[in-house]
């Protein structure tokens, strides 16, 4: 007899006919955080801030960090390993739920 | 020292509604010193939040681990906030006038107006159905005013009883 260990349906936020597609991007949401995956990055979202608070600095960004990098694996790398470890997150997990009846 | 006077505000074992900004330091500091049983309710649906850090905004990640509960801007404005179980709340203002009334929404007249500012936001909600409000802001004569260009928040809107104000 095989059993089938559930996700936590709870936590479901598209069901799968919904879903064209499924793209596996680490650290996808950077400078965002990803509960469970990343730490916001203040430091990028505050150096974010103030280049966006004018076109010639907004432009310099645009350049820098999306039209200067290839692809998101160039982003990463050009965010560096020391910075995405920093980032990653810790563990805190919460006790699993008994869908049983 | 405005972040000490507002912790201040908060008694011990209160419930309290955190905004952006100047109250979320101010009630972080007061869980960790006089009010630790202070349950802290974030807007965004963060109830009873434990930081281990000083949150950077009400999105910030470091508010959910520990939480009791993670409901939405519906629950808490809804069976939380209508259903009367806010002790204190704190809101920001541009303007406020003696009777404790808020403005965020224009400088000048409503229709024509020198400044449009943010609006109410959660602001109004909190104003009418906490159970105090507490106002944080920076006083200056242009902004403690006999009366406010627009009541975005209700205080006392003509009454006559005090508020307590932060300046």
């Amino acid at each position: 007899m095989t059993r089938k260990l559930l996700g936590n349906l709870n936590r479901t936020v598209f069901p799968g006919f919904i879903v064209d597609a499924v793209i596996e991007l680490p650290f996808g949401q950077h400078p965002w955080h990803k509960e469970g995956y990343y730490d916001m990055d203040l430091e990028f979202r505050n150096m974010y801030a103030k280049m966006e608070e004018r076109e010639e600095t907004l432009r310099k960004f645009f350049d820098e960090w999306v039209y200067g990098v290839e692809d998101h694996v160039a982003y990463l790398n050009k965010l560096g390993f020391e910075r995405l470890w920093r980032l990653k997150a810790k563990h805190a997990y919460c006790y699993p739920v008994n869908y049983g009846y | 020292m405005m972040v000490v006077a507002t912790a201040r505000e908060i008694k011990d074992g209160e419930v309290v509604l955190i905004g952006v900004g100047l109250p979320l330091v101010a009630a972080f500091l007061a869980k960790r010193t006089h009010a630790p049983n202070a349950i802290l309710l974030s807007e965004i649906g963060v109830v009873d939040a434990r930081p281990k850090r000083l949150p950077f905004a009400v999105t910030d990640p470091c508010l959910i681990p520990g939480a009791a509960m993670a409901c939405s801007l519906y629950d808490v404005f809804g069976f939380i906030l209508q259903g009367g179980y806010v002790d204190v709340g704190f809101l920001g203002a541009a303007q406020v006038d003696k009777y404790g009334n808020i403005n965020t929404t224009v400088i000048g007249d409503y229709f024509k107006p020198k400044v449009y500012l943010s609006g109410s936001g959660g602001a109004n909600d909190i104003a009418s159905l906490a159970k105090r409000t507490v106002i944080v802001m920076r006083q200056g004569k242009k902004r403690f005013v006999e009366k406010v260009d627009y009541i975005t928040s209700p205080g006392h809107l003509t009454g006559y009883s005090s508020r307590e104000k932060q300046a």
